[in-house]
């Protein structure tokens, strides 16, 4: 397997992951507002167009990673995203806040390991951002 | 220049998107209507690590059968402190949602409450003490026999008694 295959493959795996990110907060917009809002970050009034915002930019973004349009945008974007994440994760972390992370659904609790697969996330988006539309020789 | 248009063309385009698939939800979120942490202060999901909040036997506890026994014969309030989507998809009936940050029917929903001899409170169970901080604040509001419900939720759940779904039309007026 050359370079170029595992960049792409690479790609598609952040966007894969990002759209199911989006696909399980869909079923409950209400749910991830109060999640949003246990951050303690956003004043109240902002939270709901968060909750909504959010997954529609995770899907279009994670889709355009996924067919490869737009990739360098989508995947800088989904990075600054994601540095986000990590510093609202920490922020509670370090205040004592416990809470679930709002990441994929479900009820998982946010720890430092949440934490830590955020960084991977944010490597390989970065990865994809730096490699991106890069001529062909350069990358293989 | 050109990368940064695209960006902001993916970020208008996506929150766009959101506000669609939000409006299309069974369960969106109401854009103009606040939404607060579960509570205020300790912890998020819960309104303190469990045990710390209060001493231990700040509150009686009721058992899920005596609490089914009240809940047949109307003769106790149930007070629901798990948040608004939770209380949404399955609650005792009946039951007053007041979470521990409160909400605009807070004053009606504690008037209702002084019409029962007992109210029994309940959270999530889930390691929470969102139900002895809901507790806590009914009993400075003058409500002297204020009980947390054992077990919480999941215990009611898993003794399969009764239970409804949907917001809490107590909580805008019922006496």
């Amino acid at each position: 397997m050359n370079r170029r295959t595992i960049l792409t493959l690479l790609r598609m795996l952040v966007g894969a992951l990002f759209i199911y990110a989006a696909w399980t907060k869909l079923p409950a917009f209400d749910a991830f507002a109060e999640e949003i809002a246990n951050y303690r970050l956003l004043p109240a009034a902002l939270v709901p167009l968060f909750a909504a915002f959010l997954p529609g930019i995770e899907l279009l973004a994670g889709a355009m990673l996924l067919t490869g349009r737009w990739t360098r945008p989508a995947a800088l974007l989904l990075s600054a995203m994601t540095l986000v994440f990590i510093a609202a994760l920490s922020q509670a972390l370090l205040r004592g806040i416990n809470l679930t992370c709002g990441c994929f659904g479900g009820a998982e609790v946010a720890t430092w390991g949440t934490v830590a697969r955020d960084v991977v996330i944010l490597v390989a988006a970065l990865v994809v951002a730096w490699k991106a539309e890069r001529p062909a020789h350069r990358l293989t | 220049m050109r990368l940064l248009l695209q960006m902001l063309a993916i970020l208008v385009g996506g929150s766009a998107l959101g506000l669609g698939l939000n409006a299309l939800s069974h369960a969106p979120v109401r854009l103009g209507q606040p939404v607060y942490a579960a509570a205020e202060s300790g912890t998020a999901t819960c309104s303190a690590p469990h045990g710390a909040s209060a001493p231990d036997g700040s509150f009686d506890s009721i058992s899920r059968q005596e609490a089914s026994s009240l809940c047949t014969a109307c003769t106790a309030g149930f007070v629901d402190a798990r948040p608004a989507s939770e209380f949404a998809k399955g609650h005792i009936p009946n039951a007053f949602h007041l979470p521990p940050h409160g909400h605009g029917d807070e004053a009606q929903v504690v008037a209702s409450l002084r019409h029962y001899g007992t109210v029994v409170v309940y959270d999530s169970g889930a390691g929470c003490d969102l139900a002895e901080t809901v507790a806590r604040h009914l009993r400075t509001e003058g409500l002297n026999d204020v009980r947390i419900l054992a077990g919480a939720w999941p215990a009611w759940e898993a003794g399969g008694e009764p239970a409804e779904s949907g917001a809490c039309a107590a909580c805008e007026g019922r006496p």
